[in-house]
């Protein structure tokens, strides 16, 4: 059973990179899109549209974290996997979801505010500082379940 | 179609926008001394080229609108919504110069969905399955009328409720909640102008019925039976309704009236500014292009015509941005 606890652990690090992925190359589509749409008018908007449009993209890198992370402490990056039972297996992977799952729903969620945001620099270059907040506001739930993941992690070595 | 296939164009059409001309723009051109400083003002503003023929330019403009909104958007079959109205025109444009014999092309407009040249070889070689499946109807049962009375008011009547009725079917097919609404205002205010001139040259019942098409919101046989008794029960009976203002309106002056239906409209498109995703910018956008140039033209002829500011800004419509 040694070697399903560390199979365990591997598919919640895989789950951490994969969902955080996922919604981030959704949200950053999304946003890109609209950056697209809005540059196809008015070239000179272009460094304000790519920070909105990188804002989804924070979700993928806090599951490449999370995953290195549990890959570090189960050896699986020196090469060494660690013998692991079963029980800490599927709390590995249980560390893992907050960061996978909130990763995937607000990286896309992040996606369509920055859109929005990105209409409201489109007709109001002004606000670009007010559209970039808006956005950023949804980071804070990314950042949350990143720390309990790390959290989580940390404290099962 | 998801909404989110219109991210593309509803951010590009936001950049867009901002060239629209806004409320202080319309000020300064209802101000100019005169016609020459009016369209001095629109040319520094970029709105018309160098060009004399300013009509032409005004057309040029709603052409090259239709042009961006094929381009960009990702389902063409749901914004031509938006010039199905100039097909049923241009069908009743074909079946009058067949009548006539004049073969004049000037009648027609654009942007259309099918070519207006189409529409008239078909009138005029009699091969209705040639047009479209949505005027094949309406250009056969129009002919028929059209050729055994003679009467172009009930051809353009009919085909006035035939274009309402297939802007209903095609807003309802869209699924969309907006253009339903929307298709809905524009049966509705058509509706309550028959009405009212029906009332006032005592049109009998029977044309009331073929003139008036079906609504939600607005009761068919109620608006045929006071328009039947005549302008005040009209005015009476759309007091009861959610349309009161239209009654209020039509007491101010036609123009008045004609004001309040631009109006109800743009009050119903400009909930699209607030959205990111889906086709309603796209919608707004052509219609608020339409009225632009609608109210540029109205201010550029009362200034031909010497109109005072306050006439001016009687007739003058709300803007989008």
């Amino acid at each position: 059973m040694v070697n399903l606890g560390l199979a365990l652990a591997i598919l919640g690090a895989a789950l951490a990179a994969l969902l955080g992925g996922i919604g981030s190359a959704i949200g950053v589509g999304l946003a890109g899109e609209a950056a697209a749409g809005v540059l196809s008018e008015d070239p000179g908007k272009f460094s304000k549209m790519i920070i909105l449009q990188l804002l989804p993209g924070t979700q993928g890198i806090y599951g490449l974290l999370t995953a290195i992370f549990v890959l570090s402490q189960i050896g699986a990056l020196g090469g060494k996997p660690i013998d692991l039972a079963v029980t800490k297996g599927i709390m590995y992977l249980a560390a893992c979801l907050p960061v996978g799952l909130v990763g995937l729903f607000s990286a896309i969620a992040q996606g369509k505010a920055s859109v929005a945001a990105i209409g409201l620099v489109a007709k109001k270059p002004d606000e670009s500082g007010k559209a970039l907040t808006i956005p950023a506001m949804v980071e804070t739930y990314a950042i949350l379940a990143l720390l309990i993941s790390i959290l989580t992690i940390i404290n099962l070595k | 179609m998801k909404d989110t296939a219109y991210t593309f164009a509803v951010s590009r059409l936001r950049a867009i926008e901002t060239r629209l001309l806004n409320n202080s723009d319309l000020e300064q051109l209802i101000s100019a001394p005169d016609y020459e400083s009016a369209v001095v003002i629109l040319r520094e503003k970029g709105f018309i080229g160098e060009s004399d023929d300013i009509q032409y330019a005004l057309k040029d403009q709603i052409e090259d609108t239709w042009k961006l909104l094929c381009d960009i958007s990702p389902d063409t079959d749901i914004i031509e919504f938006l010039v199905v109205k100039n097909d049923f025109h241009n069908l009743k444009a074909a079946l009058k110069a067949f009548v006539s014999q004049d073969t004049a092309a000037n009648y027609y407009m654009a942007p259309s969905v099918v070519r207006p040249e189409l529409v008239r070889v078909a009138v005029f070689n009699k091969r209705f399955c040639d047009l479209p499946v949505f005027l094949q109807n309406a250009a056969e049962k129009t002919y028929d009328v059209l050729v055994r009375t003679m009467d172009g008011q009930l051809a353009d009547i009919m085909i006035d409720a035939f274009t309402l009725e297939d802007m209903a079917r095609r807003a309802e097919l869209s699924g969309s909640d907006y253009l339903r609404k929307l298709a809905e205002l524009f049966s509705v205010t058509a509706n309550i102008k028959t009405a009212f001139r029906a009332a006032k040259t005592g049109k009998d019942e029977q044309f009331l019925k073929t003139a008036l098409c079906e609504t939600k919101t607005m009761n068919k046989a109620g608006l045929v039976q006071a328009a039947r008794k005549g302008p005040e029960e009209l005015l009476g009976y759309l007091l009861d309704t959610s349309y009161k203002d239209a009654a209020e309106a039509i007491r101010l002056s036609p123009s008045a009236f004609e004001k309040w239906c631009d109006d109800t409209v743009m009050a119903h498109l400009n909930s699209a500014k607030y959205k990111s995703f889906g086709v309603e910018p796209l919608i707004a956008y052509y219609i608020a292009k339409e009225r632009e140039v609608k109210t540029v033209r109205i201010i550029l002829s009362c200034k031909h015509n010497g109109f005072g500011v306050e006439a001016i800004k009687e007739r003058v419509r709300k803007l989008y941005v």
